[in-house]
């Protein structure tokens, strides 16, 4: 028999996307079906109309379908937005026999107690991490069954996220046809879909600048040791531009994807691109030196801000593979040189690893997510007890 | 460290407070005026002098065109650089809403800032007679000044005037430069001069680092044997911190306290307490009191108290936002449709466009959903 096929949806600031796809026991990823439309009523990566919203996921579900012919039951659902949020928590127990060694109930209990962190009602919490062991507060371990102590405390990246802006997400799925398996945090999906092992465990940062949030995660000694979500993303740029030169979104957007770039040369100090007549707005020219300082500005101060809050974790002595760039705006020209001179690390732009099938096109950046939140699908389900695979996560389906 | 401070006088209004500072401050504290206008530094009795700009102003003014007092500036780092070379306080006193210090502010502070210096900027916004246009200038210039100053004192003129006086003009003007002046050697006094209880910079930062990066002053001069009465008077009675209202609602306060060698034990006492009648019960108060031998029966009092930052942003639309700033609460969304066919256009500096109705987002108390480059101030040819 062959393997279910797993559906990943994204609802995203600029696109909606479904992804079906058989997922191979070595994480291999054949798409089997895709569907997707420009999204509409979503900004910042939450939904605010939400009846444009989910007229854009019924179709791409649609689409989705027949492309693959299979039907949809159920599907995995991408989160993101900035009222996600990542603490790290911690729990300490006393070993049950300190001399015979650390046991795995010692174990089990101390994931438990620091798993259970004290959040607001209104929070949910989306995934709880394993980030590493103490035994009497020294010691970084990662397996501590059997080593002898008194004492075993255990750290555990809790990331949470407003309950309500999360079902927003979810009812945008007619529940009557389709149930929602598992919800993910889009930067995380992104991360599983670009990062080598070798690249995990050496420690590197995935930044996925997405239409509307930026998410980043920090993977430090194999494990997933931060993630967030700024508000700020490619919308922001297209808005910019729209701003400085009084010109209508959709020819900001366009501009920005033809001619716009991170980083400004001199070389460019006189070149001009001109603009079509559109909508009863006449022709005009653009400076391409202006227009590019005004992607620079905006693209830089957005790295800053995720430098600042990775910096504020201290996890950059970690980093030892540097930096993955992905989403639609790493498209942007220029702009692995520009995240190589604020952050001072290497810059590469991540595509999906491991991805065949019908859409070549789905081995883009802007694919990262819809492609990492199948393999989390296919990995969740295959690690429903054991948690090592995906450096020991443990995950909480969302309760509705 | 000893602490070697600059006070830098920027612009007309600038350099006029500046050189009223001058008379209350040692001569080893330099006080350097800086102007695009050639003539208005001549006249000027500051002895430093850093005309900047002249390739571009042919050493005029900037017409009110921050823009080019910003680029004026940026063409004669080399100067300002040398001057603060050793210092690490800058003090940059400017009144805002014109040319020269509107856009050289923050470039200035800038320069202060990357010469290891800390910064502080003490600022005039115009009154609002002066017009909408100067307003917004000075508001936009203010957000330009917040990010590249560690401590920012913003005086309203309006708050000026209200204090002194004199009606005729020329007085008028006269004494509320005198009435700035002192307060910046008030200010730069309590900071480096020796006390029993010291201020320092740190604490004034710490302070400004609990509002959201504003704070009004207050100051208070009072001689013979009523002078505590006196200051005390003068700072809670008058103006400048509205009639005492912005003790009462400040989340913190840093009184200095600078008297002759006959200042008691028992003033400081009763001054102290006069405040905490005012001041809110979890008000964070830091104070300081200084020696100053020339101050013979004479008591100046200084207080800083936080203020809410109430520049609005780009956009008129602000108010709740202060709510969803600290709460994470997200606005209503008013009955406006979302409709991608239509061309969303956003004309005129400042919009945030397309975000207008989804929640702000706010990083280190701005919004960034304004553009960077309003934000930031940065002009380019189109």
């Amino acid at each position: 028999m062959p393997p279910s096929p797993i559906v990943g949806l994204e609802i995203g600031t600029s696109k909606v996307v479904a992804l079906v796809a058989e997922v191979r026991e070595d994480g291999h990823v054949m798409i089997t079906g895709i569907g997707e439309c420009p999204s509409s009523g979503v900004r910042k990566g939450q939904i605010i109309d939400a009846s444009n919203a989910s007229m854009c996921v019924d179709s791409v579900l649609e689409t989705a379908e027949k492309r693959s012919d299979v039907s949809i039951r159920e599907v995995l659902l991408a989160v993101s937005g900035a009222h996600i949020q990542g603490a790290v928590h911690s729990g300490m127990v006393p070993v049950y026999e300190p001399e015979g060694g650390i046991s795995e109930e010692d174990i089990e209990e101390v994931i438990d107690v620091a798993r259970r962190m004290n959040l607001p009602p209104d929070r949910l919490v989306l995934h709880s991490i394993s980030q590493h062991f103490k035994i009497d507060g020294h010691h970084r371990v990662l397996r501590p069954a059997g080593m002898v102590g008194a004492q075993l405390s255990h750290e555990m990246l809790i990331l949470h996220g407003v309950r309500n802006r999360l079902n927003d997400a979810i009812n945008m799925i007619d529940r009557n046809k389709i149930q929602v398996q598992d919800t993910a945090i889009s930067g995380l999906c992104s991360a599983l879909a670009v990062l080598t092992p070798e690249q995990k465990k050496s420690g590197a940062i995935v930044i996925d600048l997405g239409g509307g949030t930026t998410d980043y995660v920090a993977y430090a000694e194999g494990v997933v040791a931060d993630v967030g979500v700024l508000g700020l993303g490619g919308d922001h740029i297209t808005n910019d531009i729209g701003i400085a030169f009084s010109i209508p979104t959709t020819q900001a957007e366009d501009l920005k994807q033809e001619d716009g770039a991170a980083i400004v040369e001199t070389s460019h100090n006189s070149a001009r691109v001109s603009l079509p007549a559109e909508g009863g707005f006449p022709g005009r020219t653009v400076a391409v030196k202006a227009l590019r300082t005004v992607i620079h500005l905006r693209v830089k101060e957005i790295l800053e801000t995720v430098k600042e809050r990775l910096d504020r974790r201290e996890l950059f002595h970690h980093i030892g593979a540097g930096i993955v760039v992905t989403g639609g705006s790493a498209n942007l020209k220029g702009i692995t040189t520009l995240i190589e001179q604020v952050f001072g690390l290497p810059c590469v732009v991540g595509t999906p690893r491991n991805v065949t099938g019908l859409a070549t096109a789905a081995a883009a950046p802007e694919y990262a997510t819809a492609t990492g939140l199948v393999q989390y699908g296919f990995r969740s389900s295959k690690d429903q007890e054991s948690s090592v695979v995906i450096g020991g996560w443990f995950k909480k389906v969302l309760g509705r | 460290m000893s602490t070697a401070v600059a006070v830098v006088g920027l612009g007309g209004a600038g350099c006029r407070i500046a050189s009223k500072s001058a008379q209350g401050l040692v001569d080893t504290i330099p006080v350097i005026a800086v102007d695009t206008d050639a003539t208005a530094l001549g006249e000027c009795d500051i002895a430093v002098k850093i005309q900047i700009g002249a390739a571009r102003t042919n050493g005029l003014g900037c017409g009110g065109d921050s823009g080019r007092g910003r680029l004026a500036a940026e063409d004669d780092t080399t100067p300002l650089r040398d001057c603060f070379a050793d210092r690490n306080i800058v003090i940059v006193v400017a009144g805002l809403g014109g040319g020269a210090a509107t856009g050289a502010a923050p470039a200035i502070l800038r320069v202060a800032r990357e010469s290891g210096a800390l910064t502080m900027a003490f600022v005039t916004l115009p009154f609002p007679f002066e017009g909408d246009q100067r307003r917004s200038q000075a508001e936009h210039a203010l957000r330009g000044v917040r990010q590249a100053a560690d401590a920012l004192i913003v005086v309203p003129n309006e708050r000026l005037f209200d204090t002194v006086e004199e009606s005729e003009v020329g007085p008028a003007f006269e004494a509320a430069d005198s009435l700035l002046g002192s307060s910046v050697s008030g200010l730069v006094n309590i900071l480096t001069r020796p006390g029993y209880i010291k201020l320092d910079f740190a604490d004034l930062r710490s302070l400004v680092n609990l509002s959201e990066g504003t704070c009004a002053l207050g100051h208070g001069q009072g001689d013979g044997k009523s002078r505590v009465k006196k200051a005390i008077e003068s700072i809670l009675d008058g103006p400048m911190l509205e009639k005492g209202a912005r003790v009462e609602k400040a989340a913190s306060l840093l009184v200095g306290i600078e008297g002759g060698s006959d200042l008691a034990v028992q003033e400081v006492g009763e001054i102290m307490k006069c405040l905490a009648d005012r001041h809110r019960e979890d008000c964070r108060v830091c104070m300081g009191t200084t020696i100053n031998p020339s101050l013979r029966k004479q008591l100046v009092v200084t207080v800083i108290a936080t203020e809410a930052w109430n520049i609005p942003d780009e956009e008129t639309e602000h108010k709740p936002e202060r709510a969803d700033r600290r709460k994470g609460r997200r606005r209503k969304k008013g009955p406006v449709e979302e409709d991608q066919s239509t061309l969303e256009l956003e004309l005129g500096l400042g919009g945030k466009g397309r975000f207008k109705n989804v929640e702000p987002t706010v990083v280190d108390g701005q919004n960034l959903d304004v553009p960077t480059f309003i934000r930031l101030g940065v002009k380019f040819d189109k």
